[in-house]
């Protein structure tokens, strides 16, 4: 069972939000700057939510919202869009 | 400069090599874009071609499982040391599509398992044995009618007669029969345009052939890494010989997918038109264009769903093959009194 999470950051050193922008990369979709889309499962969830506990300081702020179905339907658009989905062919 | 300055300039430096991507949510990547690398950088896979920096595709590392690179794709030691932590599989094939190795991480090998396989021998083996083949014959009638192609009667008799077999060879000569009745009737499910004579293998002589042969080692590939999954030795079998390099107990396990699963797909694309004789080379090899093609339709049939007729729930195709690696690893084990293939009436 996987969830769709939106995961958003605010955090000031490079070298700290690097980290946290290469295990976000590691689990799901860049979508716009500090914002993470992903799709996985609870598993993977506490995975990458330990990580990044490991990482940030303590002013660094990380929040993840989850979405449902029907919200993951209801997601626009406004201005250039953002790829639906990645093709696991090359 | 003030530490947002710097952020933003960080993050604008970025932009210019990333765009906003997709979802990605699947776990198996097949890589057939030639002379490219593969890398491990950060949190993803990367594709990239020799000696360029802008970059093919990019998958996120958590969620890969299985990377199939064909031909002249090279794989850097850093994706290799991601297998090991993340148990995760490359499978090598030829740029024709031909199984070659794969590279699979260590951990887990369990001993009992491979105990109980090394003691399946005689009337344990040969029950496994016949439910498969009996398995696979039913299958070669369903698909035959599922064409509007009435079945011969011989093929029910030869079913019947594969639960009673009385050893291996009885079995394999049963299973000789079948085969070629079977075969004898495919050439009508197919659309104008196409014929098949008879079955041709290394090579194979025509373009039907072609087709079947790589679409038996893509499947078998799947069979083998759902045996490995489960700790299975997938080559050492129950009914084909084990000879060097052959993976018999995969082969074994392929029978009863061969009719319903291989075949039924290379009709498809035969009859839907998906591929033509155009998409053919002279040597019966499928076209760069038209082989990527192939490896994208195969791949969302693999996932395709359907409802299960043991289980009676929703299951993808590839689901259902690591689902039989289970029952077939319970069998050998002896957790199970016989092997269930997977059957479908109709």
């Amino acid at each position: 069972m996987s969830v769709r999470l939106v995961v958003t950051y605010d955090i000031s050193k490079d070298k700290i939000r690097n980290r946290v922008f290469r295990i976000l990369e590691g689990y799901g979709a860049w979508k716009q700057y500090s914002i993470f889309e992903l799709e996985i499962t609870d598993v993977q969830r506490v995975q990458m939510e330990e990580k990044i506990r490991g990482v940030i300081g303590p002013h660094d702020r990380v929040r993840v919202y989850e979405l449902c179905t029907r919200c993951v339907g209801k997601i626009t658009d406004l201005g250039e869009q953002s790829p639906e989905s990645l093709s696991n062919v090359v | 400069m003030a530490e947002s300055d710097r952020a933003v300039e960080g993050a604008e430096a970025f932009r210019m090599v990333r765009t906003s991507e997709g979802m990605f949510d699947d776990d198996v990547v097949y890589v057939s874009a030639q002379k490219s690398r593969v890398r491990a950088e950060g949190g993803r896979i990367t594709v990239t071609p020799w000696g360029e920096k802008e970059v093919l595709a990019s998958f996120p590392l958590e969620k890969v499982r299985t990377i199939n690179v064909f031909g002249s794709v090279s794989v850097s030691s850093s994706v290799l040391t991601k297998c090991r932590e993340n148990g995760m599989a490359v499978n090598y094939f030829t740029y024709y599509g031909r199984y070659e190795g794969s590279f699979v991480p260590v951990h887990n090998t369990i001993a009992e398992v491979r105990r109980h396989q090394y003691g399946c021998t005689g009337a344990r083996a040969l029950r496994i044995a016949r439910a498969m083949i009996g398995g696979k014959i039913r299958n070669s009638r369903t698909l035959l009618s599922r064409k509007h192609v009435s079945p011969p009667g011989r093929l029910k008799e030869l079913e019947q007669n594969a639960g009673g077999a009385r050893d291996m060879g009885a079995l394999r000569s049963m299973e000789g029969e079948a085969a070629s009745i079977y075969f004898a009737s495919l050439d009508e499910c197919l659309i104008e345009g196409w014929t098949f004579q008879k079955r041709t293998r290394r090579p194979p002589q025509d373009h039907i052939n072609a087709l079947l042969s790589l679409t038996y080692a893509m499947v078998q590939n799947e069979v083998i890494s759902a045996l490995r999954q489960y700790n299975l030795d997938p080559f050492l079998g129950v009914m084909h010989v084990d000879r060097h390099g052959r993976p018999a107990l995969a082969l074994d396990l392929l029978e009863e997918f061969r009719p319903i699963f291989c075949d039924a797909f290379a009709l498809r694309l035969v009859n839907q038109r998906i591929l033509t004789h155009d998409d053919f080379k002279e040597d019966n090899h499928l076209k760069d264009t038209s082989f990527k093609k192939y490896l994208s339709q195969y791949d969302s049939y693999m996932k395709e769903e359907f409802r299960h007729p043991g289980f009676k729930y929703r299951v993808s195709r590839r689901r259902a093959i690591i689902m039989q690696a289970i029952l077939l690893r319970k069998a050998i084990t002896g957790e199970m009194k016989i092997y269930h293939p997977l059957v479908f009436m109709r």
